[in-house]
Parts: C-alpha cells; sequence; structure tokens
C-alpha cells in the first residue's frame, strides 16, 4: 500500500534537546557504526566487570557465610557472567549513541559526520536515507517507525532496534543544503532534493 | 536487558546454584538499573513521548515510580544472595524475578487497554509462580493457588471493562480516550446516553483496586500476604500495589472520583480498625499497607504531587520493617515455620537492641511521627487535600491513623522488652550484608528531612 500525497502521515515535533537533533529514528547500522571509542571501551569495560564483580563479592561475602574461606566459582558461572556484561555493554553503548541522534547529550562530532555522509549521499543523487532499498510499502515503513522511534528509552527492558530504511527522521532535509564553517572543503555539489525525489517516487 | 537476560536465565538457571544466580541476577539488575537511568534525559521527557506504536507513554510523571521500583526490589534482591539462617534459595527465583519486573517496569506506561491487560498478567503471573515457588510449604501453596484465583477474576473484570471501553469509544488507545472524554465534556448536546466515558472506565477501576487489595475487596490479600513466606510478602505486598497505582495516578482524569472514594474510606475504616484484634505480625502489616495506599487513594484523588512523596517514603519503611524483620529471623530459636519464622507479635522480644530500635523508628514513622519520612508525607498528603477541599476525608485521614497509632504503639511495646543477650549474638549474627542495608534504610530515613527539599524542588520542575 502507497501514500499518496493526501495521506502522508503526520509527526509530532522531536522532544526538546539540549544539541542540535540528527536523527529521531536512526537505523541500526547507523548507530552502531556512530559509536565513538569510548563506548567500544564502556562495552569491553563492562564484559570484564561481570565476572570480575561476581568474584569480589565472593571476597567480600562468601557463599558459605560471613569469616568463611571464598568458594570457587565455576567457569560456567563466570563465562554467563561475561556473556551477559558483554549483552549489557553493547546496550549501554547503544543507548549512549542513540542519546547523541536526539541531541540529549555533547555532538558535535556525530553532527560533522552526519552532515559529511548525508551531504555525500545528496551530491550522489542518492536518498538519504535509503528508503528505496527497502522493501517495504508505505505503511509498513510507517509502522516500523512508529513502532521503533525512542524504543532506545526501554532498551533496559525490551531491546528493539530499527532494521527499516524509512524516511521518518524528524530532521528538516534543507539544512543539509547550507553550508556551514569549514565544510567547503569537502567540495560536494548537491543536488536539490526535490530533484532527487522524484528520480526515485514515480 | 531484562528480557535477553531472562532469556539467558532460562538456561544458565538449571546450570549453576542458586546464590550464584541470585548474585548474578541481581548485578545484572543493577546493571539494567544503570542503562535505565542513563537513557531518560528529564528535560526531553516533558510534555512526554509515545513508543511502540502508542501502546506506551513516558512522561515524568511514571517516571519517578519507575525509579523507585527498581531500588526498592534490588535491595529485596540482596537479601537473597546471602547465606541466612532460614535458607530459602530456589535456582528460578531470578528467572521469576525478571519476568516480574518487565512487568512492574511497563505497567505504568500503559498507553492502551490491551498493553494494559498484557503486562498485568504479565506481572501477575509471576507473582502468582513467586508465590508458591517454595512449594514444599502448604501454605504457601494455598497462597499461590489463591492468588491465582483472585487475580484472574480481576482480570475478567478487565477484559470486561476494556469491551464496554471499545464498544463505546470504537478504540483501545487511552490518548484517543482522553481525546475524546475532552470532547464530550465541552459538548453537553452530544452527550452519549448520558454516561460519560468515565463511567465506563469504573468496572477497570474496580478491578485494579481490587489486584491491589484495597478494601472492601481485601480480605483475599490479607490470606495471601501472611501465607507466603515472609521474604515474598516483603516484595509482592509492595510492588504490585505500586505499578498498578502508579497508572491509576498518572490516568486518573480518565476516572470518576466516586470509586476511588469508596475505597479511599473502606480501606481507612478497615486498616486502622481490623488489625486492633490481630496477634500476628504479617497481618497487621498487610493491614498497614492498605491503610497506606488508601492514603494515596486521595492522592490520586486530588492529582497532588505528594503521591511521590508518599510512596517514597512507604517504600522505605516497608523495605526497613520487612529487612528487620527478615534479619530477627536469625534470632529466632523457634520458629514458627521456616518459611516465616517471625510471626507473631509475641515473637518480637529481640536479643539485639539495636535491631529492635531501627525497627521501631520503622514504626514510628508509619504513625506519622516528625522529623520521620511519615510525617512528612502525611502532611503533603494533608494539605494537598485540603487545598482541594476534602475536609471530610481530611479528619477520616486523621482519625484513623490516630487509630492505627494504638496499633503499631502495640508492636512497640513488645519491641521495648527486647534485651541484649551478648551469648545469643555471639552464635547468630545477621550478616554483613543486611546489616549494611539496614543500615543504609536507618541512614534514609533519620536524614529524610534534610534531602527532602531537593527531592520536593526536582519534583516540582518534572511536574510543570
Amino acid at each position: 500500500m502507497s501514500y499518496s500525497k493526501q495521506y502522508e502521515p503526520v509527526r509530532g515535533e522531536p522532544p526538546q534537546s539540549d544539541y542540535e537533533i540528527i536523527d529521531v529514528d536512526p537505523h541500526f547500522n547507523r548507530v552502531v557504526s556512530y559509536f565513538r571509542p569510548a563506548d567500544y571501551a564502556v562495552w569491553g569495560l563492562t564484559a570484564a566487570a561481570f565476572p570480575i564483580s561476581l568474584q569480589v563479592w565472593e571476597r567480600l561475602e562468601p557463599m558459605n557465610g560471613s569469616f568463611k574461606p571464598p568458594t570457587k566459582i565455576p567457569g560456567g558461572t563466570l563465562r554467563a557472567a561475561t556473556l551477559l556484561g558483554f549483552i549489557g555493554g553493547f546496550y549501554l553503548s547503544y543507548v549512549n549513541s542513540s542519546k547523541r541522534f536526539l541531541g540529549w547529550s555533547e555532538n558535535a562530532r556525530e553532527v560533522k559526520k552526519d552532515r559529511y555522509e548525508i551531504k555525500k549521499l545528496l551530491s550522489e543523487e542518492k536518498l538519504p536515507y535509503h528508503e528505496n532499498e527497502s522493501k517495504l510499502d508505505d505503511r509498513l515503513k510507517d509502522i516500523a517507525n512508529r513502532n521503533s522511534q525512542y524504543s532506545f528509552t526501554m532498551l533496559s527492558v525490551l531491546p528493539w532496534f530499527n532494521f527499516a530504511h524509512h524516511p521518518y527522521h524528524g530532521v528538516n532535509i534543507e539544512k543539509y543544503y547550507e553550508t556551514r564553517p569549514g565544510e567547503e572543503e569537502w567540495g560536494f555539489k548537491l543536488k536539490p532534493y526535490d530533484e532527487i525525489k522524484a528520480k526515485y517516487y514515480k | 536487558m531484562l528480557l535477553t537476560s531472562n532469556l539467558m536465565f532460562l538456561v544458565y538457571s538449571t546450570l549453576s546454584n542458586s546464590m550464584l544466580m541470585n548474585r548474578l541476577g541481581t548485578m545484572t539488575m543493577m546493571f539494567t538499573f544503570m542503562t535505565y537511568m542513563n537513557s531518560m534525559s528529564m528535560v526531553s521527557l516533558t510534555p512526554g513521548m509515545t513508543m511502540f506504536n502508542n501502546w506506551f507513554k513516558l512522561t515524568t510523571y511514571n517516571l519517578p515510580l519507575t525509579y523507585l521500583m527498581f531500588g526498592m526490589m534490588m535491595m529485596l534482591l540482596l537479601y537473597n544472595t546471602t547465606n541466612v539462617k532460614y535458607n530459602l534459595k530456589s535456582n528460578f527465583y531470578m528467572l521469576l524475578m525478571m519476568s516480574n519486573m518487565m512487568g512492574l517496569m511497563l505497567l505504568p506506561l500503559v498507553n492502551d487497554l490491551l498493553t494494559l491487560y498484557m503486562m498485568m498478567e504479565l506481572q501477575s503471573y509471576s507473582l502468582y509462580l513467586l508465590t508458591g515457588l517454595h512449594n514444599k510449604s502448604y501454605n504457601a501453596s494455598r497462597a499461590s493457588l489463591l492468588y491465582f484465583m483472585m487475580g484472574g477474576m480481576a482480570s475478567v473484570m478487565i477484559l470486561m471493562g476494556s469491551y464496554y471501553m471499545y464498544n463505546m469509544t470504537g478504540t483501545t488507545n487511552l490518548t484517543d480516550m482522553s481525546l475524546l472524554n475532552d470532547m464530550m465534556n465541552t459538548n453537553n448536546n452530544n452527550n452519549y446516553m448520558n454516561l460519560s466515558m468515565k463511567d465506563y472506565f469504573d468496572m477497570m477501576v474496580m478491578a485494579l483496586l481490587f489486584k491491589m487489595g484495597l478494601a472492601p475487596l481485601h480480605r483475599w490479600s490479607m490470606s495471601v500476604y501472611n501465607y507466603a513466606p515472609t521474604y515474598m510478602t516483603a516484595y509482592m505486598s509492595m510492588v504490585a500495589k505500586m505499578s498498578m497505582g502508579c497508572w491509576l495516578y498518572v490516568n486518573s482524569n480518565l476516572f470518576n472520583n466516586y470509586m476511588f472514594m469508596m475505597f479511599f474510606y473502606v480501606s481507612l475504616l478497615m486498616g486502622s480498625y481490623k488489625p486492633l484484634y490481630q496477634m500476628n505480625m504479617k497481618t497487621m502489616l498487610a493491614y498497614s499497607g492498605m491503610l497506606n495506599f488508601g492514603y494515596v487513594l486521595l492522592t490520586m484523588m486530588t492529582y497532588d504531587m505528594s503521591f511521590y512523596v508518599y510512596m517514597m517514603q512507604y517504600v522505605l519503611t516497608h523495605m526497613m520493617l520487612f529487612m528487620g524483620m527478615l534479619s530477627a529471623s536469625e534470632y529466632m530459636e523457634k520458629p514458627m515455620t521456616k518459611w516465616s519464622p517471625l510471626l507473631y507479635m509475641h515473637q518480637l522480644r529481640l536479643p539485639n537492641l539495636t535491631l529492635s530500635f531501627m525497627l521501631m523508628l520503622a514504626l514510628f514513622s508509619l504513625m506519622g511521627m516528625p522529623p520521620l519520612p511519615g510525617f512528612y508525607a502525611k502532611l503533603y498528603v494533608l494539605t494537598g487535600a485540603m487545598q482541594d477541599n476534602y475536609m471530610l476525608e481530611t479528619c477520616l485521614m486523621m482519625v484513623c491513623s490516630v487509630l492505627a497509632t494504638y496499633y503499631y504503639s502495640n508492636m512497640m511495646k513488645m519491641l521495648m522488652t527486647s534485651k541484649n543477650d551478648n551469648k545469643m549474638l555471639e552464635v547468630n549474627n545477621i550478616n554483613s550484608t543486611n546489616a549494611y542495608m539496614l543500615s543504609m534504610c536507618l541512614m534514609l530515613l533519620l536524614t529524610f528531612f534534610m534531602y527532602l527539599p531537593y527531592l520536593l524542588e526536582g519534583l516540582y520542575i518534572m511536574m510543570m
């Protein structure tokens, strides 16, 4: 089912934020590719912290009771703890990265990276959010967006990511047609957005 | 994270020993709490947003209580990570706790009648199972079955209510319903069959108050809390009420006040009068919980932010009382049962003066003695109610809390006969984790009046 111009879905304003909004519902791959080295460090540290804390806990409060010698923790449990930490660390990094997309935390580096990527796509006459690559029809794209938008806030309860290339990203494409200081040297020649859109939406 | 770890625990619970599983689970919960706090931004949550296709809404109104539930849960989980005298350990405890936590976290955020039912069942089913986890205990199995039957009744009522709501409005979404409600209220000519939408919610509100175990539909909950093992009572007598209460509070613009009013009056009278004839500590505390949630109903009617202050103080006091009771079990030479070693009031003659002092402080807080949290919370509830001209309710609340003081002081009278028994203290001691948690609770309780202004300031900014 495809939407005609009269039935284009309406979206609410994105939540207020301290920094510039990049994308309100970024694709999973995009969130992961925007991880900072600090996020990888958090991921690694969390994976290590789980089994280590289990060991430390046993030292501080042995399972057999206070003031008894600590028992050895079985390898299987330690491996399970590491796996939990690995998954948890990924979630934590994913949340941090998503917050930068919404401008909830400092995101100067990401804004620059995003502007470079989108400008490049626009100069190559490609749609900035790859909507054309998705096999979903308009209605399913709409639903996919409604399902995954802001779902990272509940990542600590249930994991839900955006795997759909949909056009609802809460930013005005016009902002990529401005040239900010330091962007001249990229040397992109952008095609008008309407022309690019007309090429894909027939 | 909770869902993922729940799936992992499904596999690992069968492989490892229970205490290790409990520790790993507690760590996971702590980490989940950290991630949860990290993923929120207070500035951006005003006015709030909907998630998962409008099924849930996240606002500054429901957020504080989810934090509170996490915090409380963590304290109770820590009790099961240590070696105690009457050891009740099960491999499946964490597994059920995690599924319960998922329901608890999501229930206050619910924005659709279908998800309301689903989340309600997610948290109820895991609670039924948690209650019957120690099925060697005849009483625990009995409690579990009773809980299941009564919970099922309430669920049927919720479904029935949802059917009527859908029949009338053509939607299950609460945002749509509140819009419709506003429209109907402003345009009186268009009043459908002279019934407003709020009237259709009555059935659902009643079912929820039934599940919360408030009077006059409270008899089952008193038995369930009494029969379940003590550490389970500590947990389930609090969380189910909290999450449902939060949902009711957040959506209280949709409901009539009459239903709350009825439950308020009866809960207050029952909660202050019935325990006067009780010798059983757990029953008394169950009634006391009902009384306190009666007060909370008043904040739902006035839609006042004293709701959060009351919840905070009640969680703190409840934790302290139950942690104190569980720690006191270490000294029980002749336990009533191994599942609930301390059950009757006469057992409160403890060989540890510090512990009995702490229990006394918690009881003082429940009475509402300044400068303990109970006093401030009651003060805010009362001023909020008086501002909205709920005069009779305010008076009743005063009378009932005076009545309740009688049975709290009855417990205190027993505690006052405690004497330090060095011989006993050398043999059985509260282990360091529990001692540390108790002392932390005590510090929070005693310094509540110091950090209260900051809490209020934060709440005020959030609610603006």
